[in-house]
C-alpha cells in the first residue's frame, strides 16, 4: 500500500498510541489480522454513514485514520482501518473508541472461517460410508472421533489382520508394521516361495487353467486386495482428506499372511496366530510388537478343529481379542463354520444398511454380534489396489472398491475393539465381549427369531462409553466372572454426564454417549 | 494297545466303516495331516518313525513340519480321493500315542470385493 505523507504521519502517530496501548505488544506476524472495524454509535439512529463529524472524534479516539465502508444492518458502521492489524490490537483499538460517550459498543471485525466439519466428513468419500454414521444401520463414531478416541497422532491399538497381506496403501501405510508371510505352499503363496517375512500381497488371481488344474479352485477371478480391504475398514486415516475413514485412525496394522491362491491351510493360520500374539512358533519367527486384537475374515465349513481351538485357547490366554467372520452361506448356521464355531472367539455376523440382517450371513447361537457387512448397492467402501492380478504401484495404485461379506463385520468389529482397548486396555478379551454385547442395539429383524444374530448390532459410541465405566471384578469386591456389566462407577469418564443422566432415568448404561445421537 | 489293535481289525475287516466320510469335511483338502501326538516327539520327521505312521495310516506319509500348537504336519498322497483321504485321518486318530488327528483344511475369505 502506498499511503500519503500526510497518512503515514497519521499512522506514525496511530502506531505510537497503537505501541502505548498494547505496552509494546504488538505483533506483526500474528496469525489473525483484522482491517475493519465495528462501531455502533448512539445517535445514528437513522442507520446513516458516518458523517465527517463523528469520523473525526473517532479518529481522534483511535489515532488511526478511518474509512467508513457502509452501515451493517444491524445501524452499526463498517470502519476501514488503513491497514491490517493484529486481532488483539484491533480489540484494543476498540476499546479506546468504547472510550467515546457516544459509542454504544465498538469491535473488531473479526476475520472468521467454516467451522471444522464433524469428524470424518473431510474425507471425500465419508458420505457414502454409511456404516460409520451416525444413523440406523450405522455404527455411530463420528461421536467417538469427536471426543478425541481413535483420531491423534500417536500409533495405537495392533490389530492383526490374518488375511492376504497388505499393499501399502496411503490410508495407513504409515501404520504397518513388520509382518510375516506364513504361507507354507508355494502355489498359494504366488511369491515365488514359501514362508518368509515380506507380508505384502503380491496378489492372488487365479487363471482359468489354474482353477481347473487345482481342487481347492473352483473358478477364476482377479486378485481380491481381501487384506488390504480390511486395514482400510480398520484403520484408515479419517483426517487426511483422502478418500475415505477408518475405525481408528491410530491403529496399527500387524499383517499376517494366510490366504493366496485359492485361499489357505488351517496349519498356516494356527502358527500365524501365535506369530501374532508374539508367542514362540516352532520355526523360530518371533514378533516384537504382539497385537491386542487379532482378525480372521476367514473360514472353512465343518466343525472346529483342535488345532484352531489349540490356538485361539493360546493366544487368549495372552489377552489377545480373536473375531472371526460367521461366514457367507445365507443363513447357515454358523455351527458348521469354522473357527467361527470354535470357543472363546467373538463371531461377528453381518448386517445391511436397514439395520437387519443380510442375506448372505450366517447365523445361530454362536453369533457373538452383528456388524454392518454391506448388501447389494449399500456395500461397504474401503481401500483396494488397481491391479487385476499383480499389485499395481505408483500413482493410481491406491484405489477405493466396495464390497460385502461377513469380513469387512469381522472387521468393523476389529475396529471398534480396537477404540475399547485404547480407552482400557486392561480388559481381558472376556470383558471385551461383555462390553460389545451390553451396548449392542437390538436387531428389529424377525429372522434372529428363529435364527440367532448375536447381542445385536455394534454400536461404538455405546462400546466406548461402557467400557469407559466397566467395572472391572476386583474392584466391586471381588465380584466373580469374567467380565460383567459394565457401568458407571469411573468418575473420570468421558461419559460421567451421560452415565449421570442415565442414572436418573434408572436405565442402564448401555446406550450411546457423548451426549448426542 | 488293545485299542489299536481294535481298530486295525474293524478297519480291515469292515474298511466302509473307517473310511466313512465326516459329514462335516470339507469339499476338498490339501492332502495334509495335523497330528498331535500325545508325548513331543524327539525327531517327528525321523525315517522310521514316519514309516510306521505310513503303515498306520494305509498311505505314505511325509513330515513337513512342526505347528506353533505343538502339532506335526505331514503330507500325504495327493491323489487320494475324499473318502481314502478321510480314512487315513481316521486310522491315525486311532493311534494310542495320537491325541487328534486332522485334516489341514483349506479355508477361504469371508467374503470380498
Amino acid at each position: 500500500m502506498k499511503l500519503s505523507p500526510a497518512v503515514q504521519r497519521r499512522l506514525l502517530s496511530a502506531a505510537t498510541v497503537l505501541l502505548i496501548l498494547t505496552v509494546g505488544s504488538v505483533r506483526a506476524d500474528a496469525a489473525e489480522h483484522v482491517d475493519q472495524l465495528i462501531v455502533k454509535l448512539r445517535d445514528n439512529t437513522a442507520g446513516q454513514r458516518l458523517d465527517t463529524d463523528h469520523r473525526q472524534a473517532l479518529e481522534a479516539r483511535s489515532g488511526w485514520p478511518l474509512t467508513s465502508v457502509r452501515v451493517l444492518a444491524t445501524g452499526a458502521q463498517l470502519l476501514q482501518l488503513p491497514q491490517a492489524v493484529t486481532q488483539e490490537d484491533a480489540e484494543l483499538l476498540a476499546a479506546a473508541l468504547r472510550t467515546d460517550p457516544n459509542v454504544e459498543y465498538a469491535e473488531a471485525d473479526r476475520h472468521v472461517y467454516p467451522t471444522a466439519g464433524a469428524p470424518g466428513s473431510t474425507e471425500p468419500l465419508f458420505s457414502q460410508q454409511w456404516y460409520l454414521q451416525a444413523v440406523p444401520g450405522g455404527m455411530y463414531l463420528p461421536d467417538v472421533w469427536a471426543a478425541g478416541i481413535g483420531t491423534g497422532a500417536t500409533p495405537g491399538v495392533i490389530v492383526a489382520v490374518v488375511d492376504s497381506g497388505y499393499r501399502p496403501h496411503v490410508e495407513f501405510a504409515a501404520r504397518i508394521l513388520p509382518g510375516y508371510d506364513f504361507i507354507s505352499n508355494p502355489f498359494t503363496a504366488n511369491d515365488g516361495g514359501g514362508r518368509d517375512a515380506d507380508a505384502s500381497d503380491p496378489g492372488d488371481w487365479v487363471t482359468q487353467n489354474e482353477a481347473d488344474a487345482h481342487p481347492n479352485c473352483t473358478v477364476q477371478y482377479t486378485s481380491s486386495w481381501h487384506g488390504t480391504s480390511l486395514a482400510g475398514v480398520i484403520a484408515a486415516s479419517g483426517d487426511n482428506s483422502v478418500g475415505i475413514a477408518g475405525i481408528n485412525w491410530q491403529a496399527q496394522i500387524l499383517p499376517v499372511r494366510v490366504l493366496g491362491k485359492c485361499g489357505g491351510s488351517t496349519a498356516d493360520i494356527a502358527d500365524a496366530m501365535y506369530w501374532a500374539a508374539g508367542l514362540t512358533t516352532a520355526s523360530g519367527a518371533r514378533n516384537f510388537n504382539p497385537a491386542r486384537i487379532i482378525n480372521l475374515s476367514l473360514g472353512s465349513s465343518g466343525s472346529c478343529t483342535q488345532t484352531e481351538q489349540s490356538a485361539i485357547n493360546a493366544v487368549t490366554a495372552a489377552g489377545v481379542v480373536v473375531v472371526v467372520a460367521a461366514g457367507n452361506d445365507n443363513h447357515g448356521d454358523v455351527a458348521n463354520f469354522s473357527p467361527a464355531n470354535c470357543n472363546g472367539v467373538i463371531t461377528v455376523a453381518a448386517t445391511n444398511r436397514n439395520g437387519t440382517m443380510t442375506g448372505y450371513t450366517n447365523l445361530g447361537s454362536k453369533v457373538a454380534i452383528s456388524a454392518p457387512g454391506g448388501e447389494q448397492f449399500n456395500n461397504i467402501f474401503t481401500t483396494s489396489n488397481s491391479g487385476t492380478t499383480t499389485p499395481a504401484t505408483g500413482p493410481g495404485a491406491d484405489n477405493y472398491q466396495a464390497g460385502a461379506g461377513t469380513s469387512f463385520s469381522t472387521a468393523a468389529i476389529s475396529g471398534v475393539v480396537s477404540l475399547i482397548l485404547s480407552v482400557r486396555p486392561e480388559l481381558t478379551p472376556a470383558q471385551v465381549l461383555s462390553v460389545l454385547q451390553s451396548s449392542a442395539d437390538p436387531i428389529a429383524d424377525s429372522v434372529c427369531t428363529p435364527h440367532q444374530c448375536g447381542a445385536g448390532i455394534v454400536n461404538a459410541t455405546a462400546a466406548v462409553s461402557t467400557a469407559q465405566g466397566f467395572v472391572l471384578p476386583s474392584s466391586v469386591g471381588g465380584g466373580g466372572g469374567g467380565g460383567g456389566g459394565g457401568g458407571c462407577a469411573d468418575p473420570l469418564a468421558l461419559l460421567t454426564l451421560f452415565c449421570s443422566t442415565l442414572a436418573l432415568r434408572g436405565m442402564p448404561s448401555k446406550r450411546s454417549g457423548f451426549g448426542k445421537r | 494297545m488293545l485299542r489299536l489293535f481294535t481298530a486295525l481289525l474293524l478297519c480291515a475287516s469292515t474298511l466302509g466303516a473307517c473310511a466313512a466320510p465326516d459329514p462335516a469335511a470339507p469339499a476338498t483338502s490339501p492332502h495334509q495331516i495335523i497330528i498331535q501326538f500325545r508325548s513331543p516327539l524327539d525327531d517327528p520327521a525321523d525315517p522310521a518313525f514316519v514309516q510306521q505312521l505310513s503303515v498306520t495310516a494305509g498311505a505314505e506319509l511325509q513330515f513337513l513340519h512342526t505347528l506353533a500348537t505343538g502339532a506335526q504336519l505331514y503330507s500325504v498322497d495327493s491323489t487320494l480321493d475324499r473318502n481314502a483321504f478321510s480314512s487315513v485321518v481316521q486310522r491315525l486318530s486311532l493311534r494310542h500315542d495320537v491325541l487328534y488327528a486332522e485334516a489341514n483344511r483349506r479355508v477361504q475369505p469371508a467374503g470380498g470385493n
